[in-house]
């Protein structure tokens, strides 16, 4: 199958978006305007490892932006969703429901 | 769209994390405390308005402090910090116009005036369903429209009490609110310490 093929196809999901924790960390920063680390660890349970593995891929493929702020004194990290993490996310989800919606 | 419902129901998630500190209730008990104290003493006016403006700022410090660094920091989306704002503004134009009517008819000294404050708690009581509304919307916990509607239920109560003077009902009902609410608040706020101790920051696993 050529890549012009492959781009045509309609239903052809996000593969790194499908990630169940990467969607999890979009869908979270999607509702939001910022959030910091430490809330998002601890709202979505996951270990810092694991959370800060996802959170750099996601910052390579530009979907989101890392900061380091202070917040009175003490510094946090905070992440923001980027218009392209939010454009991908909007294509996934309608993608999403299409496929879904076929089994209707 | 089912995806939309998922994302409310994230945004409701989140925005209810950021009411376990119980400092709303706090600020709300004050409120109804300096109401009260404004019909024994007019000038307390003023605190009420100097703590409206002050709070926001009194309220931030308070989560840098003791709030943030247990939770974590979390910044609310804007169109939801919108309908938050449109809906505050709603809760104080009616509450400057309640107020204002006060005044006014305290000034006038007349009957009405008198009859008028009989029925004020049961006002408060409908302030409150509709703050309890507007918490159930934004969360969709149904014990804050349960609340609502017991302080609705509870004002209408105070208004059928036999007491002497009809400023009473309203003394007697907000003194109960208020003490209620930063009961509630403390309680809230010391049990949101006591559950999430201060860890160091982004340690390893």
């Amino acid at each position: 199958m050529s890549n012009k093929t492959k781009l045509q196809n309609p239903l052809e999901i996000n593969v790194f978006l499908h990630n169940s924790i990467r969607l999890q960390i979009i869908a979270q920063l999607y509702s939001v305007k910022r959030l910091d680390m430490k809330y998002l660890r601890d709202f979505l349970n996951l270990s810092w490892g694991n959370l800060s593995f996802h959170i750099t891929k996601l910052e390579e493929k530009d979907y989101v932006t890392i900061k380091k702020d202070y917040i009175g004194k003490i510094p946090y990290t905070l992440i923001q969703i980027t218009e392209e993490g939010r454009k991908q996310f909007n294509i996934y989800r309608k993608k999403m429901s299409t496929f879904l919606n076929l089994f209707k | 769209m089912l995806e939309d419902k998922g994302l409310n129901q994230i945004q409701k998630k989140i925005f209810k994390s950021t009411l376990k500190d119980g400092l709303v209730e706090i600020f709300q008990g004050l409120l109804i405390f300096l109401c009260v104290i404004v019909l024994i003493q007019y000038y307390f006016v003023f605190i009420i308005i100097v703590l409206n403006l002050l709070w926001k700022n009194i309220s931030n410090r308070l989560k840098q402090k003791y709030i943030f660094p247990r939770m974590g920091y979390v910044e609310l989306a804007d169109n939801h910090q919108l309908r938050m704002k449109q809906f505050n503004i709603i809760f104080a134009t009616t509450m400057i116009i309640s107020i204002i009517c006060f005044f006014i008819f305290v000034l006038m000294n007349s009957i009405g005036a008198i009859e008028l404050f009989q029925y004020i708690p049961v006002m408060m009581g409908i302030g409150f369903l509709g703050k309890s509304i507007y918490y159930y919307i934004f969360t969709g916990v149904w014990k804050y429209l349960i609340i609502g509607i017991f302080a609705c239920l509870f004002s209408c109560l105070f208004v059928s009490m036999p007491f002497l003077h009809s400023t009473d009902h309203l003394f007697y009902c907000g003194m109960v609110f208020s003490t209620l609410f930063i009961v509630v608040g403390i309680t809230k706020f010391l049990r949101f310490i006591h559950n999430n101790p201060l860890t160091n920051f982004e340690e390893i696993d």
